[in-house]
């Protein structure tokens, strides 16, 4: 149980930390040009 | 692939240039990123029906792809204040304009099919069909409308890359490496609304890697 409350708060401490911010930014641009480039541009969906 | 290049480029370029000028490399946060989601979702889905057994008809598969990028253009419109969306915008919007004028896919002439893919039979694709499970229609020059917006751009022969590029390719490129580039440089300044408090920007996140 106690393993599972440290899980817990570290994970909410990495989730609201700068570095989860510019994970989830680096991954929503991923898919951002994904979804909006060309398919052999971003070697992405449809290529 | 040159678009994750570049968002790869851009991040590495900005780290070094937060260590070299001494700042924090910096995180910031996005509007409505659900958007950006819902249209790779969308696709992502779309172009794995084959894989059903489902082949989805070429209109399902534009009607798709073009309000993935009513999506995309919404999400940059909404976070145009920050860094390298501005060109982000342009590119989508190009992106955007030439499928609409062209049935929803992105042109590509039979001289760049046949560059990406000598070993493919010419006769398994048609002038005028979607190419294979993919974003591109095969156009001629002649019949494709806003043909400088397309698929066009290639690499040099002595590159082994053999991929097809659009203007709004280049401009998204270089958005992306614009706005990973920009988290090393010196944190914004603070700005104050009109209640006089103080608004939050991109320079309250740093993420600390130093």
């Amino acid at each position: 149980m106690n393993t599972y409350k440290h899980f817990k708060s570290d994970l909410a401490r990495f989730v609201v930390s700068g570095k989860a911010r510019l994970v989830i930014l680096v991954i929503m641009l991923a898919l951002f040009v994904l979804a909006a480039g060309a398919p052999g541009a971003s070697g992405g969906v449809g290529d | 692939m040159i678009l994750l290049t570049a968002i790869l480029l851009g991040l590495v370029s900005g780290m070094v240039r937060s260590k070299l000028e001494k700042h924090p490399y910096q995180a910031m946060n996005l509007k409505k990123p659900g958007l950006v989601v819902l249209a790779f979702l969308a696709q992502f889905c779309i172009f794995q029906l084959p894989h059903f057994g489902v082949t989805p008809r070429d209109e399902w598969v534009a009607m798709t792809l073009v309000a993935g990028q009513i999506f995309l253009l919404v999400f940059t419109f909404l976070n145009r204040k920050s860094p390298g969306f501005i060109l982000l915008i342009l590119g989508t919007l190009l992106n955007l304009v030439v499928m609409l004028l062209n049935g929803g896919l992105m042109p590509m002439s039979p001289e760049t099919i046949a560059y990406l893919n000598p070993k493919t039979s010419p006769d398994s694709w048609f002038i005028g069909e979607r190419l294979w499970n993919s974003k591109n229609i095969a156009l001629s020059e002649e019949t494709t409308r806003l043909s400088f917006l397309s698929d066009r751009f290639i690499f040099p022969y002595w590159l082994p890359y053999r991929v097809a590029f659009s203007l709004g390719d280049v401009l998204l490129s270089i958005g992306a490496f614009n706005l990973f580039w920009s988290l090393g440089g010196a944190p914004r300044k603070h700005k104050e609304n009109t209640n006089g408090q103080k608004v939050t920007n991109h320079s309250s996140l740093r993420t600390d890697w130093q």
